[in-house]
Order: C-alpha cells, then sequence, then structure tokens
C-alpha cells in the first residue's frame, strides 16, 4: 500500500493498494459539483494500473489532486521517496 | 531592473497556502522544500510544487523553489522535478563554490533535456565555512544574489542566537562579498509576524546595512517592507535629476555627466537608478 | 409561471396564497392598511405569571393550524423555541405554522416535527439541519424566506398573521415589561421581538431572570405582553454572545477587506458619514480598519447601523461615530455599551428597512458591506444556497442594506475551495445586481456598469478592477466548471424580495 497527500482542506489524499484489476473509489466532499470531475482525472491519470485506487477530495483544485496521483503511482511502481 | 525587496516563503506541501501566492505581491515567491516540510512528506512536496509552478499564477512574482540542502539525500530529487519551471533555485547551507558548481552541473543536465534556459541560483549562507567562503561563492555566475541563515551560525559558535552580537558583522560580510560581485545581498526574515512596527524598523536597518531585499514569512509582511525600502521623497528628487542629467549628457555625446557644477560619477548614477526603481512602489 | 424581472420563472400563488412577480426594487406599490391585533382587557391580576408552558398554551388557546412565532436574538444559544415547539408537540395541536426571524443549527430537533404532522411550514431563515431537511422535502408545505424588514413588512401588511407570539426576555418584570440587556442570558437589543409583540393576537413572554416591577430599561412595553412564563433557562450564554469575535487572519480575506477599505475611501469617505456593521470576518476587518483611516484622517462618522461588535463599540467610546443603532448585539461589549451609552440606541426592527413605511435606517446609508454566497455576472448575490441547490442560509438584512445603501459593496473570495464564487448565473436569486453596486474579491474588483460614478472615483486607485465577466471566467479557469444542482421541479422554498413579491424559488434537491 502506498499513499500520498492529505486530509487537509484543500487537499487530497490518494491511497493504492495491490489488487488484480484497476477499481476506483472517489469520495469527495464536492461530490455534487465535482464528483465527475473528479473521476475523470483519477480514470485518466490511472489507466493501465491494476490497483484499488482510493480517492479521498477535500475540495481540492484538479491540479492538486493531479499532484497527489502522480505521487502515488510513482510510490507505487517503486520509486524511492 | 528586478527588485527583490520581499520574497515569502510558502510551504512546498500546503496545497491552500500555495494556490493563492500570486495575491500578495511578494518581489519573490519561495515554494518551500526544506524546513517547511517534515521528511515523510518530501517525495509529495516536490511533485505538487512541480503542479504548483505549472499550474499556479504568481502575478509578477519571481518563482523560487528551495531545495533541500546538498547535506541531504533530497536535493537532486528536488532539482530534477523543479528545474524545468522555476527561475530560481534557493540552496540552503551552500559552504563553497564547489557546492554552486556541483548544483550547477545537475542542473545543467537538467535544462538541457528540457530545453529551458539557465536557471538562477540563490544560496543561503548559514555556517562559519559559508561564511569564509562567501566572497568566492559570489563569484558563480549562476548567482544572482546571496541570502544568509543565523540559526546554524550561532549553534557553531555556541551562542543564543537572540543574543548573538556577531550577526551584525555576519550581515556586513554578506553584503559585502555579494556586491563586491555586483549581485544582490538579501537579509534573512522577521519571525515576529505580529509585530508591524519592528519589521519596518528592521527592513530599514536592512536597507541602510546594504541589503536589496528581506524574507517574509506572512503575505502581510510584504506591504511594510516595500514601504520600509521606499526611497524618501528628497532622495527621489535628486535621483530623478542625476538621470535626466545622464541622459541629457548621452544625447549630447558628453563623456562627463555634470549636474549643478558637480561631476557625477559612476556609481552615483548607479546608486540614483536604484533610488528610482525603488521608488516605484504602492 | 411568470417570469419575474430577474429572469426566474416563479409561482404565482404559495401556500394557497397570492404573490406577485418581482418587478425590480421600488417598482411594487403597497395597497391597503396596516393589520392590527385583537384588542384585549385589562388583566384582572397584577401578575401575568403563569407557571408553565403547557398552561400558557391552554390560555392563549392555541389550535391546530395556527401560527406561532418567535425571535433569534439568542441565537444559535436559544433554547425557547424548542422549549415551546416540543410542548406544543406534546400536547398534541397539528398543522403549526412557525414564523422565526430566524432559525439555527441548535433548532434541530424540529426536523422531526416536520414529518410527525407538528409543523406544517417554517416561513423564516433555517440555518443548518432545518434548511436541509426543507432541501430533501421533508417540510409538507412551501418554506417562506423573507429579509429581516420583509418579514416586518409581512406582519404589518397582514400577509402573515401571528396568533402566538413567544418571546424569549432575558429580563422580564411580572407585568411585562422586557429588556434584553440584563440576566443570564442577555443578548442586547429585543429588535427582532417589537414587531411580533405589537401586531400578534397573544403574546407570552418567557424569561429566566424574573425582576420585581418595572424592570428598567424597557424594550417591550407591558401593555402588548400577555403573559410572562418563567422558566429555569432560556438559553446558553456561550450560544447567545459569540465570544471576542476575531478579525480574519486569513491573507486572502484581508486582502478583501483592504480592497474593499480602498473602495470605501475613494467613493463615500468623508465627515459625517454612516456605514452598516456586520459580524463576518471579513466585514469585522473591514469595520476595524475603517476605524484605523478614519483616526488618521480626523474623520468621523453619524452613524454605524449595526451588527455591533466590540469594534463598533470601540469607535463609538474614542468617538470615531456619534451614534451606534443597535438592532442586534454580537458580543459582551456591545450588550454593555447598549445599556450604559445613550449614543448607543437600540432600534426597532420597523424601523431598520421595511420599504413600506416612512423611510427606515437603510435609507441613510453611505456604505454597506455584505457577503455572500454566489454572484453573478449580472451582480444577483444568492445568500440563501449553496452551489448543489441546497437551502442553508437566512437572507438577514441583505435585501435592505444592499437596496438602501447609497453604496453597495459585496466581499466575496473568487472561489472558495474548489467552488467558484463568481458564476455565470447564482443558483437562487436573494438580492437583484440592480442594487449591487461593487464586487470585491481578492484577485480585484468589478463595478456595476449602471456606476459610472464609482468608476470615476476609483480613477488612479491601486485596487485592480475588471469586468464582472473576466472574474467569472478566472474563477472557472481556477476551478473548472462544477456541474448543475440535481434538484426536481419540486418547489420547497420561496424567496420574497423585501416587498413581498417573489424573487426565486428553490427546488428539492435529489439525495
Amino acid at each position: 500500500m502506498v499513499e500520498a497527500g492529505t486530509l487537509e482542506k484543500g487537499d487530497a489524499r490518494v491511497v493504492i493498494t495491490d489488487a488484480d484489476k484497476r477499481e476506483i473509489v472517489v469520495k469527495s466532499k464536492l461530490e455534487r459539483l465535482y464528483g465527475d470531475a473528479v473521476r475523470k482525472t483519477v480514470e485518466e491519470m490511472t489507466q493501465g494500473i491494476n490497483a484499488n485506487i482510493l480517492v479521498e477530495d477535500m475540495g481540492a483544485l484538479d491540479w492538486v489532486i493531479r499532484a497527489r496521483l502522480e505521487a502515488a503511482i510513482r510510490k507505487f511502481r517503486g520509486e524511492e521517496e | 531592473m528586478k527588485l527583490r525587496r520581499t520574497r515569502l516563503y510558502v510551504p512546498g506541501n500546503n496545497p491552500h497556502l500555495v494556490e493563492n501566492v500570486g495575491l500578495y505581491g511578494a518581489d519573490c515567491l519561495i515554494l518551500d522544500l526544506e524546513d517547511s516540510v517534515p521528511i515523510t512528506q518530501k517525495f509529495d512536496a516536490r511533485i505538487l510544487v512541480k503542479y504548483a509552478l505549472q499550474n499556479v499564477d504568481f502575478g509578477n512574482s519571481e518563482k523560487w523553489v528551495r531545495i533541500n540542502s546538498p547535506d541531504t539525500p533530497f536535493w537532486v530529487a528536488d532539482l530534477n522535478e523543479v528545474v524545468p519551471y522555476v527561475d530560481v533555485v534557493n540552496v540552503p547551507k551552500v559552504e563553497s563554490y564547489e557546492d554552486v558548481e556541483k548544483i550547477s552541473k545537475i542542473m545543467e543536465d537538467i535544462e538541457e533535456k528540457h530545453g529551458v534556459e539557465k536557471i538562477k541560483i540563490v544560496p543561503i549562507i548559514e555556517t562559519l565555512k559559508g561564511l569564509t567562503n562567501a566572497r568566492e561563492i559570489a563569484k558563480h555566475p549562476r548567482v544572482v544574489a546571496m541570502a544568509w541563515g543565523g540559526e546554524d551560525l550561532t549553534a557553531e559558535l555556541g551562542i543564543p542566537k537572540k543574543k548573538a552580537l556577531i550577526l551584525d558583522h555576519v550581515r556586513a560580510e554578506i553584503v559585502i562579498a555579494a556586491k563586491s560581485q555586483g549581485k544582490m545581498a538579501l537579509d534573512t526574515v522577521y519571525s515576529n509576524i505580529r509585530d508591524e512596527k519592528g519589521l519596518f524598523e528592521y527592513a530599514r536597518r536592512a536597507r541602510y546595512m546594504g541589503f536589496d531585499g528581506v524574507g517574509v514569512l506572512h503575505p502581510n509582511q510584504v506591504e511594510i517592507v516595500h514601504r520600509a525600502f521606499k526611497p524618501e521623497d528628497k532622495d527621489i528628487e535628486d535621483a530623478k535629476k542625476i538621470v535626466e542629467a545622464a541622459e541629457k549628457a548621452m544625447k549630447e555625446g558628453k563623456g562627463v555627466i555634470a549636474l549643478n557644477g558637480r561631476m557625477i560619477d559612476k556609481p552615483v548614477l548607479e546608486r540614483a537608478r536604484k533610488i528610482l526603481a525603488f521608488a516605484e512602489v504602492d | 409561471m411568470p417570469i419575474n424581472a430577474v429572469g426566474r420563472e416563479v409561482p404565482s400563488e404559495i401556500n394557497g396564497q397570492k404573490f406577485k412577480p418581482f418587478a425590480g426594487d421600488m417598482k411594487t406599490p403597497p395597497e391597503g392598511r396596516r393589520a392590527g391585533s385583537l384588542l384585549r382587557m385589562v388583566p384582572e391580576s397584577r401578575s401575568k405569571v403563569v407557571s408553565s408552558l403547557e398552561e400558557v398554551i391552554k390560555k392563549v388557546g392555541l389550535e391546530d393550524g395556527m401560527t406561532v412565532s418567535f425571535h433569534h436574538h439568542l441565537r444559535n444559544g436559544d433554547y425557547v423555541v424548542n422549549m415551546v415547539m416540543e410542548t406544543i408537540r406534546k400536547m398534541g395541536i397539528k398543522n403549526i405554522r412557525v414564523f422565526p426571524t430566524a432559525l439555527f443549527p441548535v433548532h434541530q430537533p424540529l426536523v422531526s416535527m416536520l414529518t410527525d404532522g407538528t409543523i406544517r411550514r417554517i416561513e423564516g431563515s433555517m440555518n443548518g439541519a432545518l434548511g436541509e431537511a426543507t432541501s430533501y422535502g421533508e417540510m409538507r408545505e412551501t418554506a417562506v424566506l423573507r429579509s429581516h424588514s420583509g418579514r416586518v413588512r409581512a406582519v404589518e401588511s397582514g400577509e402573515v398573521h401571528i396568533d402566538v407570539a413567544f418571546i424569549a426576555a432575558p429580563t422580564a418584570d411580572p407585568y411585562g415589561n422586557l429588556n434584553g440587556v440584563d440576566g443570564p442570558s442577555a443578548c442586547g437589543p429585543l429588535a427582532y421581538g417589537m414587531v411580533d409583540a405589537y401586531h400578534a393576537d397573544h403574546t407570552v413572554a418567557i424569561t429566566d431572570h424574573l425582576v420585581p416591577y418595572p424592570a428598567h430599561p424597557i424594550s417591550i412595553f407591558q401593555h402588548n405582553i400577555d403573559y410572562v412564563v418563567p422558566v429555569d433557562k432560556i438559553g446558553d450564554p456561550n450560544g447567545i454572545m459569540s465570544g471576542t469575535l476575531r478579525i480574519t487572519t486569513s491573507p486572502s480575506r484581508l486582502k478583501i477587506a483592504r480592497y474593499a477599505l480602498e473602495v470605501i475611501d475613494k467613493v463615500a469617505l468623508r465627515d459625517g458619514f454612516s456605514f452598516q456593521a456586520g459580524a463576518g470576518g471579513i466585514s469585522l476587518a473591514v469595520t476595524k480598519f475603517l476605524g484605523d483611516l478614519m483616526k488618521k484622517r480626523g474623520i468621523r462618522a453619524s452613524f454605524i447601523n449595526g451588527g455591533v461588535t466590540k469594534y463598533v463599540v470601540d469607535m463609538l467610546h474614542e468617538g470615531l461615530v456619534d451614534v451606534v443603532f443597535d438592532g442586534q448585539a454580537f458580543d459582551l461589549d456591545a450588550v454593555k455599551s447598549l445599556k450604559e451609552d445613550k449614543n448607543h440606541i437600540e432600534t426597532p426592527l420597523a424601523m431598520y428597512g421595511n420599504p413600506y413605511s416612512s423611510g427606515g435606517i437603510v435609507n441613510m446609508l453611505d456604505v454597506g458591506v455584505l457577503g455572500a454566497t454566489e454572484v453573478d455576472i449580472d451582480f444577483n448575490v444568492n445568500v440563501n444556497t449553496h452551489s448543489d441547490g441546497m437551502l442553508l442560509h437566512g437572507i438577514g438584512g441583505h435585501q435592505e442594506v444592499a437596496a438602501g445603501s447609497a453604496l453597495t459593496i459585496v466581499t466575496v473570495p473568487l472561489y472558495r475551495y474548489r467552488v467558484p464564487v463568481i458564476r455565470e448565473r447564482v443558483t437562487t436569486v436573494t438580492t437583484p445586481g440592480e442594487v449591487i453596486d461593487v464586487v470585491v474579491t481578492e484577485h480585484g474588483i468589478a463595478v456595476n456598469p449602471k456606476r459610472d460614478d464609482i468608476i470615476e472615483a476609483l480613477r488612479g486607485s491601486k485596487v485592480p478592477i475588471y469586468d464582472i465577466q473576466d472574474l467569472q471566467k478566472k474563477a472557472e479557469r481556477i476551478c473548472g466548471k462544477p456541474q448543475e444542482p440535481k434538484t426536481t421541479d419540486d418547489i420547497v422554498a420561496a424567496i420574497l424580495w423585501r416587498d413581498g413579491t417573489v424573487i426565486d424559488v428553490v427546488y428539492k434537491v435529489k439525495k
């Protein structure tokens, strides 16, 4: 399991755990306004990653979510912290 | 003339603080990867900062990143992420010309790979060794300004920072080292963010010491420092006259600049230009 | 359904009552005479004290379908609304219309009364759980929201008739003289309760501080009060008073306050000017900065209308303002000053901003600084719903301050977290753009194009001025376009303009 980001307001936390196929779970504080947008970003950035991907969005801007996803993905792929 | 009166430190792993940095009118904005980021967040922070450099509106401010110092395992990774998108790399605990050169070499590879122009370096002198080598460090072509910090220095000397009498000497040394190479000298931060009057006096003192700017920790400090660095009206008037005289002399093809029957030397003209640059503030 | 002057489709009938569509501020003249309450006979006894709520409810003859009213001076510390409504529920009285000046999160117990038949509808501001329940369609009838002054107008015009007014009284005597400045639950003025005391058929004061006759000072006079019920506690002082209100420390919010100050300075600041103060973080900062600037310039204001806080009281005591008008006190400094300083004047709410009167305080205001949930490119303001359609806030005095002030400034961040505040179209119109002059954000300001004079006055100022469309685009660029609210066609609440016309409606939100 790897994780990136925080649960502070305006941030997002990404947790990736091993699995046979990709499964995405998005929990967004702004589900009614940006749930679809967050899922689209996660979908796009995790192409080809067979793992459970959990994104908890605390009202983060898109680039913040992308930064947290990239950090988690790179850790998941074995990059040293 | 590029001013660096204020450089605002922003913790690199806090998106909420980072996203508004462009609003505060600081001359330079420093996304910090060093002291404000705990070791467990270094990885996340450098990636967040990479995205911030590309997505956040920095307004007219110069984009800086403070990387981790060359004696940590983080600095090369920091450079790899940020160099393609930054204006200035701020390097803590620089101790020698060789330190700068070592960093410069790594930056060169990244710059080449990404096809970006040469990025500037502002070293921070924080040790006795760094201080003794300051004049050499200032010679490095990438170095555009020199900053300093008193924490490690006073610890090395075994004296409490707040009472350390040596710091004014350190300040003088930094100014001399930087200015003798035509580089800017930048004073350290004033950490009591509630004390507006104290900050104003601190910044005034830095200015008269020969510094070109100070570090700030809170956006509210920016305007106060800019006010402290604003020259007096009388000096602005005099400077205008000197610069006008110089322009007139140039137009008329005269080699000598004269004002009211007195010759104006080059450093005096330079000072006048600088006063006018600092005068253009809110 | 007709389309009103801000382009919204609104019903002409709400809960079986006819309403006109909003036609513009001051475009719908009033009709008829002021409504009155029952005449009554002087009581036989020299004491109006009744020992329990149940007994008093029997005495006033409260029946199914009637209307009960409350004031909100005790804010989120109020015990009275829950206490009275719980008694009504236990007595098996049904279908009550609740008519508060505002309700707060502390009134969450009323949510279950929406479904058990005790309450058929609420006409008043609902902050928190009640707003949420209303949004999900749990209220049987349609909620009606009015501004403070709109509510006064509704009572005076007979649009709403109050059967029983329950008036929380921090101090009362046995013959019904009331004030809010003394007692363990002191709240300052009783401004919001005055209209109800004059116009309800029956009036009940509820107090936890019964003093010998005559209580003094007097805010609500004995001849309007029928009964006095002593109870242990009418409220929790921690929820009534806000403690020391702190100016925002957020650098971006402070930036908004500084821009607002600059606009006031360039457009309206002069000796004898007046302004509306509030208790929000930005509003507090503007008040404080304005006080500092006035001191520096040697300028004195004629009056401040509040929303009174320590910051306003300090200005009064430093001689920066001649008079403070007080409709609501937020901290103990304000309560103390109201009690002791003759230049700190308690104002009945009827004097605030009723458009169908001979003129309110708002009509004498030079500057009003207001907040918003959303503002759109037509300068329309929403303070009622969130961008996802949820009804979560009341109108307060927003409409009348905006309509009355010579310079109306709305201070908002460009976006909150990821949610844009400057929108193409607000989710709900509370206040029309025609009465909004300047929108101030941390990125810069936008001036309503019809106010050339303000644009002229701001020439040479440091504040960046944008077209409001550019601010909207900037917000959308930073945040991305949010999804549209998921609502149904069912109307759960009507938003009335202060003159009683319908300015917008709120639709049921899908769970």
